[in-house]
């Protein structure tokens, strides 16, 4: 091989090696520092959960069924239980997932104030009270319920309206025109999806914050069942439950966040130093293909958002995916890298043996 | 201020001022804004004041006083300039809440601000602790002081000789007032040339952009010739205390709050416990006990009143107003006639009232061109907003509560069509090129709001705060030990200081202080000039001894 060409293949090496490594660290930096405020911003940790659930891809779609598909998970929470008979009290028809979520919040709710039997009637009404003012607002044909402010512009609509037009976004999402894509062109159909998309996001993120406003209803109820000396109590114990989705999800989710976190330095740092080369260029490769699946540019899928550039088919994920199977087949890490010693201390001492017995 | 304005008026107010602003900018008149064809390109506070990103890592810095001041300087800190290493407060109530913040307002607190990281920040629960830590730590670069007004003296200068000793200068930024006395500002300003360290006081409204705009359009001319300004900050402290507002427990046998004031806080068993009986360490740091220690404002002996805490913010905006002059004499009257025994009783005046001589422009040649401010502070009553209306021949110009900027014009005779709170005004030249304000129908459209260019990324109007502490970090970067405070040939500073450096700061000092003499001596103080220079050892007769003494 031509040495400039060695030269260039452990600079792209590199390179990379460096990419994956900064990306790596950075995402681990701020998962070690948590959540932060200053007076320049706020910086959470990093979570893959808003790229998986943005996601377009294959790839992306799996992984949602996994961790819970937000769009899934919104219907599910929007969509009251049929009446079933005329008398059935409201709040017998609230969304299944919903009464499970709230449920299980006021009961770890009394767990940690240490409610007593009264008190927990007392939570139980509270959460009947909600439940009814829930279902009214997500059955009603008018916006009859004044108490809880509506937060967005489409909470002039009755749910019942938004809910639906909702699900139709959705529907349309799901189902790429393909004779659109042949006769109007890949480029206005992808800004069309494009937009289609963030409508859906703007529903779904507009429906949820009114919905929470009833969680939130629903938490000042509890507070106030609680007594000062219970409250006081439960200072030293860290902070009060919160109403959260099923914890199983987020278990996965944290196990793929970590994952990603350390893989990306690991990854990262091997192909800079040169240690395992090749199994670290196949394993960055993989996590490139899987990125690539999750949003890939295909034109009849709509393009993520802060996408510079314009990619067809191909994206720098793929390119990146590439050089590191290019560098696979090579024996880059022997050339300028820790797999030199490492072949040395494996073969290479046992060849100089060989060597001296003969 | 100006308490007869409606919400109509007070929107023609700031829509004046922000059209004036930018008529001056377009005009040459004012730097801060940049205007490109017909864009207007905002400055962001940090071009203004010409300081820029840091290079290198952050400033490392101790933040001594974590009280309710130190909170906000917490909260307001911008990491990447300032970064605290450690914290030191002897009250355990402080030490907790200066880690977990507050949920509301501006003391977040280290917690938020550092996320897990604040584990590793050190907490020093005594003096002593704090020295040992300059001593010890060759990291630390710079210490940021909040502490009781009696006590800025002797740890600016403690820290300062450590930094010298170890070789390595400890940079100090204090917050207002300076100092007790003005012999210690002075002691301060020595010691920081000596040891070759920065000093800087924390008067945030040298940083806030809403003053540099006001201060700018004052100077362009447009208020005419301003003989005028009253100042005030009116709070009322008389609605009665419940006790159920504090979650602790309260201590028995001390003075509770009668009222609510927050200048009296309730005094709770977590701080009561840990300190009652140490009484002799209290006092090496001029607390005769507890009680003192946590109202500490309320003290002549250990704080500075009204004047001190509320009047020398408004009264550094007054001068600077009037183009960065001295007063000329100050007299008043001050009344503690509200608070007493058992009922949140004090040392301090509740209510003072300060008449303050400037001069004019033209006072060089002609002593009877006097500027009267007057400023005023009391207990009973919290009608008007704090702020300062300067009041000009061709027009007024109000600041209040440091968020918002009112201009109105006065109306020429037989010229008026509208009252003038109701006129709209803009900017327009003279025939000798000098800016004035008219009135007239032709202002419409949007105006760049000015004020806009304070608010920070939160949507927040900063008061200057993160600036200030921006600038200090920028300027210890900067700043090279050896060149020191040399001068220039025309007698400016080589090196970047911050805008109120200690000499700045110690004029500051002078005017309450010297408040606070006339009051107490009902009488007439004119203000000499070699008290306001830091070589000349002239103190003012407001002067006593400290109980704090500085070696």
């Amino acid at each position: 091989m031509n040495k400039l060409t060695a030269f260039f293949l452990l600079l792209l090496r590199l390179a990379i090696g460096w990419h994956f490594a900064a990306e790596g660290y950075h995402k681990l930096k701020g998962y070690w520092e948590g959540p932060t405020e200053t007076v320049v911003g706020k910086s959470k940790p990093f979570s893959s959960a808003g790229y998986f659930r943005e996601g377009t891809g294959p790839l992306a779609k799996y992984i949602r069924k996994e961790i819970g598909d937000p769009d899934e998970e919104a219907l599910a929470l929007l969509t009251p239980k049929a009446a079933e008979s005329p008398n059935l009290p409201l709040h017998a028809r609230t969304p299944p997932l919903l009464a499970q979520e709230w449920g299980d919040y006021v009961r770890r709710f009394g767990d940690y104030y240490g409610f007593n039997e009264e008190q927990r009637k007392k939570a139980e009404e509270a959460l009947v009270k909600v439940e009814d003012s829930v279902v009214r607002w997500l059955t009603s044909k008018e916006v009859t319920d004044k108490n809880y402010k509506a937060t967005t512009q489409e909470g002039r609509l009755p749910t019942p309206v938004r809910v639906d037009e909702y699900k139709q976004k959705l529907q349309e999402l799901s189902e790429p025109k393909y004779s659109h894509l042949l006769s109007i062109g890949p480029d206005a159909e992808a800004t069309r999806l494009h937009n289609v998309k963030a409508e859906v996001v703007r529903l779904r993120v507009g429906l949820l914050n009114d919905l929470d406003e009833y969680t939130q209803a629903l938490r000042k109820e509890l507070e106030a069942i609680a007594t000062p000396e219970q409250k006081k109590a439960a200072e030293g114990k860290g902070h009060p439950p919160q109403p959260q989705p099923p914890a199983e999800a987020n278990e996965k989710q944290k196990w793929i966040d970590l994952a990603t976190m350390y893989g990306l330095t690991a990854l990262g740092m091997c192909l800079i130093v040169g240690l395992f080369t090749r199994l670290a260029c196949l394993l960055a490769a993989g996590f490139l293909l899987m990125t690539y699946l999750c949003m890939p540019p295909f034109p009849w899928l709509p393009a993520p958002p802060n996408n510079e550039g314009y990619y067809l088919f191909v994206n720098k994920n793929v390119i990146e995916m590439l050089a590191l199977l290019a560098l696979a087949t090579t024996a880059s890490g022997r050339w300028l890298g820790l797999d030199a010693l490492l072949h040395w201390m494996l073969f290479g001492s046992r060849r100089r043996s060989a060597a001296s017995e003969t | 201020m100006a308490l007869d304005l409606t919400d109509q008026q007070r929107a023609v107010g700031k829509a004046n001022f922000n059209r004036t602003a930018e008529g001056l900018t377009r005009r040459g008149f004012m730097k801060s804004l940049v205007a490109s064809g017909a864009a207007v390109a905002v400055a962001t506070p940090a071009a203004y004041y010409g300081y820029k990103s840091i290079t290198g890592n952050p400033v490392k810095a101790v933040l001594i006083g974590a009280g309710d001041e130190g909170g906000v300087l917490v909260g307001e800190h911008n990491p990447n300039y300032l970064e605290f290493l450690a914290v030191c407060d002897i009250r355990p109530s402080n030490m907790k809440r200066i880690f977990d913040g507050e949920p509301t307002g501006l003391r977040k607190g280290l917690k938020k601000v550092y996320g897990n990281r604040a584990n590793n920040i050190k907490k020093l629960d005594s003096y002593d602790a704090f020295v040992d830590e300059l001593r010890k730590n060759k990291d630390i670069e710079a210490v940021v002081i909040a502490l009781p007004l009696c006590m800025h003296a002797k740890a600016a200068i403690d820290a300062m000789k450590i930094g010298k000793e170890r070789g390595k200068p400890i940079h100090v930024l204090t917050e207002k007032l300076m100092a007790w006395n003005i012999k210690q500002c002075k002691q301060m300003i020595r010691t920081a040339k000596e040891c070759g360290s920065i000093l800087s006081v924390g008067h945030q409204r040298h940083y806030s952009l809403l003053y540099a705009h006001a201060t700018e359009v004052i100077n362009a001319g447009v208020l005419g010739d301003i003989r005028h300004i009253r100042a005030l900050w009116h709070r009322n402290f008389t609605w009665p205390f419940d006790p159920k507002t504090v979650k602790d427990k309260l201590v028995e046998g001390v003075p509770q709050p009668y009222y609510r004031d927050g200048w009296f806080p309730p005094i709770t068993h977590v701080d009561y416990d840990a300190l009652h009986d140490k009484t002799d360490m209290l006092r090496k740091y001029g607390f005769d006990n507890i009680e003192q220690l946590i109202r500490w404002r309320l003290y002549q002996a250990t704080g500075g009143g009204l004047m001190a805490e509320l009047g020398s913010h408004q009264l550094d905006a007054c001068s600077i107003f009037l183009g960065h002059v001295h007063p000329l004499a100050v007299s008043g009257v001050g009344v503690r006639s509200f608070f007493g025994p058992g009922r949140n009783d004090r040392d301090i005046d509740d209510h003072v009232f300060a008449t303050y001589e400037f001069p004019g422009k033209n006072y060089a040649k002609d002593k009877n061109d006097v500027v009267i401010v007057t400023y005023s502070s009391i207990s009973t009553n919290g009608f008007e907003n704090y702020g300062e209306c300067v009041m000009g021949d061709r027009g007024t110009l109000i600041v209040e509560k440091e968020e918002s900027v009112m201009l109105f014009p006065e109306n020429e005779p037989g010229k008026a069509k509208t009252p003038p709170r109701g006129t709209e005004v803009g900017v327009s030249a003279t025939g000798k090129g000098e800016p004035v304000l008219e009135s007239g129908s032709t202002w419409g459209g949007p105006t760049a709001s000015v004020t806009g260019t304070s608010v920070g990324p939160t949507g927040r109007i900063s008061r200057g705060y993160t600036e200030e502490m921006e600038d200090f970090a920028y300027c210890v970067r900067l700043w090279d030990p050896k060149l020191g405070y040399e001068k220039d040939r025309d007698g400016n500073y080589k090196q970047r200081l911050t805008r109120c450096h200690g000499e700045v700061a110690m004029v500051d000092a002078i005017v309450a202080l010297t408040a606070n003499y006339a009051m107490h001596t009902h009488q007439r103080v004119e203000f000499k000039p070699e008290w306001f220079n830091a070589e000349l050892p002239d103190v003012p007769p407001s002067d006593q001894k400290a109980k704090v003494e500085v070696a």
